[in-house]
């Protein structure tokens, strides 16, 4: 066994103390984990519990009040993300990163075609060949169900489930290593969630994309991320394996979150 | 293959006005390549806080629970997320009692997928999965269907014929020939008995007494979350 295979990859994302202040009202406090290559981590708890705070500090959209995060870059291997210049962070985003909202219109360019809107993320790291830009998109469209004769097509005159895989679409074309996903499936029929999650799950695997998941659908979660983090009140009260936080949570709060599912 | 020593594990019920319930107290028992393990014992014994434990599906609060990966022994008890999830790759199979997979999924890629998770090849995969579904008496026409709206029986062949998927020297099975009639109990029996004589250890719960008498080398019975004598 080599050194590498007994001491593990690196993480690709370390997080440290992460805090955010908003006056005196917490956003979130204290959070620490590490993110290796290839894993999805939940994040779970109700409306108001930090979630998207967190996210929105992990994906650098917004300057925690505290703490550190620590991205495994390709290039220049670990860089403390709040060290980078706007620019440097713009361009990790656009490249290494993807961002999934909840909502796809907040994600895509709702004035161009849906070819456009994932060529463009290609032109945004230096493609210029129109041939090879179309080709890309298409491949990407059609991984993500989308039929070849709606490329052309604005994402307004798509349904919304369709819209939520063509925003998944522009995020993968520049093949991320690292995707945040904020209720990804929030707001679609349960049909379309289904088809949805089926597919996330493939693309993670099959592109060994680490992922942030935020969502407070802890089916969801059983089903895409391999580990869970529960907020509550801005801080951290449980973690650990996806399935044993759900079927032996320690902490009251994770307890009532479980207990609370209706059965189906 | 497997060595639990001092198991204990108790629930805490918050919401229940902190009702403390004990599953487990200091339980030993090894398991080696080669045996198969029925674990005996009255419902609420803690039979199934075992096996739950041995995945980390269930967090043990005391105890020794020691794996075999490759050369090596791996704590459960207090392992990383990662390791435990590598050794539910390579090294454990694990029947539970219900089928939980991704909706719209057609079974026979849900029965591939632990063998490509573990290192196969799609191909070789693929075709690991059909031959065992067609061991299991699973019609062909349900292999592209999604086993949602399968019957009881064949959920369960299913459930089966994932943690045989890939040759875990572990075995964990819970119930595994529960909701079958005979012929398909007979087939998972035959399966069972076939993947110990190669080497596998097996610990299981079964409550189906031609099962046990068919596939126990050993009996391990439970009272009070002990080993009773």
């Amino acid at each position: 066994m080599s050194v590498a295979e007994r001491t593990g990859p690196q993480p690709l994302l370390r997080v440290r103390g992460m805090s955010k202040r908003y006056g005196r009202r917490i956003g979130c406090a204290d959070v620490d984990f590490d993110l290796y290559p290839g894993e999805v981590i939940g994040v779970v708890g109700e409306s108001g519990s930090g979630k998207t705070t967190l996210l929105n500090c992990l994906s650098a959209q917004l300057e925690p009040s505290a703490g550190s995060l620590v991205y495994d870059t390709r290039e220049r291997g670990p860089v403390a993300v709040f060290d980078l210049s706007e620019a440097e962070r713009r361009r990790l985003l656009r490249t290494d990163w993807g961002l999934v909202r909840q909502n796809p219109r907040e994600g895509l360019r709702m004035s161009v075609s849906a070819g456009a809107n994932v060529g463009e993320r290609l032109m945004a790291v230096g493609a210029r060949n129109y041939g090879q830009i179309r080709g890309t998109a298409e491949h990407w469209l059609a991984q993500l169900e989308i039929a070849a004769d709606r490329i052309d097509d604005r994402p307004g005159t798509f349904s919304g489930g369709m819209q939520q895989r063509l925003q998944i679409a522009r995020n993968l074309v520049t093949r991320p290593r690292l995707v945040f996903m904020d209720e990804p499936t929030g707001g679609l029929d349960v049909s379309v969630q289904a088809r949805l999650l089926d597919l996330l799950r493939r693309l993670v695997g099959d592109l060994d994309l680490a992922c942030v998941l935020v969502t407070h659908d802890l089916g969801v979660v059983r089903l895409l991320a391999h580990r869970l983090l529960v907020m509550q009140q801005g801080h951290v009260v449980e973690q650990g394996l996806t399935d044993q936080v759900l079927d032996d949570p320690q902490h009251p709060y994770t307890q009532m979150l479980v207990s609370s599912i209706l059965p189906v | 293959m497997l060595d639990i020593r001092g198991l204990a594990k108790s629930f805490t019920l918050h919401t229940q006005g902190g009702a403390r319930i004990r599953a487990l107290a200091g339980f030993d028992l090894q398991v080696t390549s080669g045996e198969c393990v029925a674990l005996t014992g009255p419902s609420g014994a803690g039979k199934s806080s075992v096996l739950r434990c041995v995945t980390g599906n269930y967090l043990a609060e005391a105890g020794s629970i020691r794996v075999r990966l490759g050369a090596d022994w791996v704590e459960v008890i207090g392992a990383p997320a990662r390791r435990l999830l590598e050794l539910r790759r390579t090294t454990i199979g694990h029947v539970s009692q219900f089928l939980r997979v991704i909706p719209r999924v057609p079974t026979l890629d849900l029965v591939a997928e632990p063998a490509v998770a573990a290192g196969a090849t799609r191909a070789e995969a693929e075709q690991r999965a059909r031959r065992l579904l067609a061991r299991l008496n699973l019609p062909e026409r349900l292999w592209n269907l999604a086993p949602a709206t399968f019957s009881g029986g064949e959920q369960q062949r299913v459930n089966i014929a994932r943690a045989f998927a890939h040759p875990y020297p572990l075995l964990l099975l819970d119930e595994p020939t529960a909701s079958l009639d005979a012929e398909n109990r007979q087939a998972v029996i035959d399966l069972i008995d076939d993947v110990r004589r190669n080497g596998a250890a097996v610990l299981g719960i079964f409550h189906d007494r031609e099962a046990r008498a068919a596939l126990a080398t050993r009996h391990v019975s439970l009272a009070e979350g002990r080993a009773a004598a």
